[in-house]
């Protein structure tokens, strides 16, 4: 008996119950070494590249592109070519299918025979009987998101002697049906998709019109459209309207994309969402007089995570909001004299920000903590790593500054740069912006003067920056001008109490306004 | 199976189908003698063979009979074709470079295309009329067109363009076995050209399109010649990740509209490449049938490949600017990946 190995979906970080993958860089039939990037795994946070557990060939690709699998699912079959196919299509065969795995799944207790059988297949464990894992054979009715196969027409079986499209063919083995039960309508009975579809539908299946499934909802695009040449006007106006560039016509000289074409695309999904909302959502009365135009948008994994954690940590967490002014004059003062004697860097407002919160943390480590809630225990950290809230066109993610407290002005603000560059593009590691013991979230640069954040779960406060404005305040009884910035600091009153919050913020506010505290 | 060249397989189908059927004749000029050659019954020395030499050697095996020499008149050419098939036979005429169907034009397309529907089912033309088609040869302008786009357009004929040796021997028994008048497309710079076909006789269906590669990015159509340069294509960008599927619709009337829109369907972006013409051409054809039935599955517009809307140059040079290149279909591949 021959080796036969498993690729399996990571658990990368606590929160990962899914990943999608995405895009499969090797093929089957490949061979490939321990270290090597054989797929890309997009989880609700990021997309990240899997690399290969163990040197081996990849025989057969179970999730292709597109399908998601909980931690753990397989994603492909492994083995030496001395391996016949069959000995691999057995071994596929006694697989438990990933539909069948989350229903056997009890919801309480999920360690089950059954998932001891599939963790017993993780890469590590590196050979793997088939015999030995439970056997599975499918009833009734395949459903797989809008395709559901009556059991009359299930099971493909590669053979020369079916007539049918390239396609048909493709679709048949994907959903898995017998081609030999359909008679097509082509040229000597060919059997196309359509043909599929009306047996499937005649059979009493589902069979979605894949020829024109996009024809109510565009194409939308998720890559990166960065390097995609587009007008200023343009590039902001796809970014508010949350449209992919490689979505727009580039009608625009030299090929860019211009405003006219984010337009098309923006007026183009208004229409579709339009006219695709059905009557069921509009109310009786709504319907008699002036119809209601909305555009209903379905949530993605990240967007189902942020509603789920901020939902849990406004409820779970007593949260609890100081507020202190800053006068920020000398910050500003500094970082002039720092920008123009050193044309190499440019420091913001922001990375000031982050080194004096950074020094603050130190000084008052009550405030640096985690709440270990399966313990019972406060997490006090020697150094500050401090999360900052990058927005995201589809929802917002925190990268983290590690160890804020040792870094030197530029290298918080070429690191900063380069994270959010990459939050933006989808490229961070989960190692980059799962934990922190601080959170700092500015809104500063949209006016906003003042508000009150939610605190990212684990974390025991939140920092909220508002913008630079120049206020009228009394000093030394006179009434004087100065750009000053309200901060306000959410915190978790199981773990920093009060007078712990209003020390720190005292020791930031010293530390803004005499910035050479920090910098020496 | 063996390899063969696209003019034996083009010869190996005529050969199976007149041993088996003593109804098909060869109707053409030198397809006997020609090129000084004065055979006879007594002296049997064999021809030129066509022009190309494709029906070298069939008159030795074959005869006087059924394989009949013309006057280098394509109006008595496809004339007596069409007479023929009309009491019976099943001919097939050698028309030679394509170019020249004008002067037979009311033959083919007033009179063969029409009996059928005209004398109510009671008479039909099981006629095959073989030409030589495409640029590429330094022939000139009277001599490299591609003009099937204006078979298709005629109702009641059906129009063969093969790629391949393999598609150039299957369609052709098909052809010969049809009951209808089918126009027979051999690109010059094909003959020459070798590939996997079988020794024994088989008949590729009309109307079925044929997924040269298989891809998931963007779907080139291409016919003939043209179907290489997309391989070609397809292959380049296969090693930048670029997944192209070609579609070879083979017969383009009947055309295989449904093999085509699956493959629309699932890349969303489409090439056509085509040699007939840069206006109403079979490429016009392909993207209104995309535009009508498609359109949904569209991702960018449908980019078109074409030569210039002027004659043929004689200029190898010009030539060889004015012929579709792979160059110029890659840009376009790319043009449509853009968007």
């Amino acid at each position: 008996m021959s080796d036969i190995q498993t690729l399996e979906v990571p658990k990368w970080g606590l929160s990962m119950q899914e990943g999608k993958i995405t895009q499969w860089t090797i093929k089957e039939g490949d061979f490939f070494k321990k270290g090597q990037e054989i797929c890309i795994i997009e989880t609700t946070k990021i997309a990240n590249s899997l690399e290969a557990p163990f040197d081996g060939t990849l025989r057969r690709i179970i999730a292709k592109n597109g399908t998601t699998l909980e931690v753990g699912g397989i994603i492909g079959v492994c083995a030496d070519k001395t391996v016949s196919d069959q000995e691999i299509e057995q071994y596929i065969q006694s697989l438990p299918s990933e539909k069948e795995t989350k229903a056997e799944k009890p919801k309480v207790e999920p360690k089950t025979t059954e998932n001891k059988q599939t963790a017993a297949a993780a890469p590590s464990s590196s050979t793997v009987t088939p015999s030995k894992l439970a056997t599975s054979t499918p009833s009734k009715t395949i459903t797989n998101n809008n395709f559901s196969i009556p059991s009359a027409l299930q099971g493909y079986q590669e053979t020369k002697d079916i007539f049918a499209t390239p396609h048909a063919i493709n679709m048949a083995q994907q959903h898995n049906v017998n081609l030999d039960k359909i008679t097509g309508s082509g040229p000597q009975q060919r059997i196309s998709i359509s043909d599929i579809q009306k047996a499937v539908i005649d059979a009493g299946g589902q069979w979605p019109d894949v020829k024109n499934q996009s024809s109510n909802t565009p194409v939308k695009s998720t890559a990166d459209d960065s390097h995609i040449p587009a007008t200023p006007l343009a590039r902001r106006m796809a970014t508010e309207w949350g449209i992919n560039l490689h979505d727009c016509r580039a009608s625009g000289s030299r090929g860019r994309v211009c405003k006219e074409d984010v337009e098309t695309v923006y007026y183009r999904s208004q229409t579709a969402s339009t006219s695709s909302s059905t009557p069921s959502t509009t109310t009786h009365a709504q319907s008699e007089s002036t119809p209601v135009h909305f555009t209903p948008i379905p949530m993605d994994g990240m967007r189902k995570t942020i509603a789920e954690r901020l939902q849990a940590a406004k409820s779970e967490i007593p949260h609890f909001y100081l507020t202190i002014e800053v006068d920020v004059s000398t910050l500003q003062e500094l970082r002039a004299e720092i920008n123009s004697k050193l044309p190499s860097v440019k420091i913001s407002i922001n990375d000031m920000f982050l080194k004096a919160i950074a020094s603050a943390l130190i000084a008052v480590p009550e405030v640096n903590v985690q709440y270990d809630v399966e313990n019972q225990q406060i997490l006090q950290f020697d150094q500050a790593d401090i999360s900052v809230a990058v927005a995201i066109p589809n929802g917002l993610i925190t990268p983290i500054i590690k160890a804020a407290n040792k870094r030197a002005l530029s290298d918080i603000s070429t690191t900063m740069r380069d994270l959010a560059t990459r939050a933006k593009t989808g490229k961070l590691s989960p190692d980059e912006f799962q934990g922190g013991s601080f959170c700092i979230s500015n809104l500063g640069m949209f006016g906003i003067k003042q508000f009150e954040a939610i605190i990212n779960p684990l974390q025991g406060a939140i920092l909220a920056l508002g913008a630079v404005e120049k206020r009228a305040i009394v000093k030394d009884d006179a009434i004087t001008i100065r750009p000053m910035v309200t901060l306000s600091m959410s915190c978790d009153h199981r773990v920093i109490d009060g007078a712990t919050g209003a020390k720190f913020l005292a020791s930031l506010k010293e530390f803004v306004e005499n910035p050479m505290a920090f910098l020496a | 199976m063996s390899k063969k060249s696209y003019r034996n397989a083009i010869k190996e189908a005529i050969e199976f189908e007149m041993r088996r059927d003593p109804t098909v004749v060869v109707i053409g000029e030198d397809v006997r003698g020609g090129h000084g050659a004065k055979n006879t019954e007594e002296n049997k020395l064999e021809g030129f063979g066509g022009v190309l030499g494709v029906t070298k050697g069939l008159w030795t095996e074959f005869g006087s009979e059924r394989v009949i020499d013309t006057p280098i008149t394509e109006s008595a050419i496809i004339g007596m074709t069409a007479g023929a098939a009309a009491t019976g036979l099943r001919p097939i005429a050698d028309l030679m470079f394509m170019d020249f169907f004008g002067v037979c034009y009311d033959m083919l397309y007033n009179q063969a295309a029409k009996f059928r529907y005209m004398f109510g089912g009671k008479a039909k033309a099981p006629m095959v009329v073989r030409g030589m088609i495409g640029a590429g040869f330094s022939a000139a302008a009277q001599h490299s067109q591609s003009p099937y786009h204006i078979f298709t357009s005629t109702p009641g004929l059906k129009v063969v363009v093969p790629s391949s040796p393999y598609d150039a021997k299957g369609l052709l028994t098909q052809s010969i076995r049809d009951d209808d008048p089918v126009v027979f497309c051999e690109h010059k710079l094909l003959y020459d050209i070798t590939g996997e076909v079988p020794d024994e006789d088989y008949t590729i269906p009309f109307g079925v399109a044929n997924y040269t590669r298989q891809g998931t990015d963007v779907t080139i159509i291409a016919l003939s010649l043209m179907v290489h340069r997309a391989n070609e294509v397809a292959d380049k960008l296969a090693t930048e990740g670029i997944s192209v599927e070609v579609v070879d619709p083979r017969t383009i009337s009947p055309l295989d509209e449904e093999g085509i829109l699956e493959s629309v369907a699932s890349t969303g972006r489409v090439v056509i490449v085509d040699e007939s013409a840069a206006r109403c051409g079979f490429a016009h054809d392909v993207a209104a049938l995309i535009a009508q039935k498609g359109f949904y599955a569209l991702k960018a517009p449908i980019e078109l490949v074409t030569p210039p809307h002027t004659p043929v140059p004689f200029s190898n040079v010009l030539e060889q600017a004015w012929l579709p290149s792979a160059e110029r279909i890659e840009i376009a591949v790319r043009k449509v990946l853009e968007v």
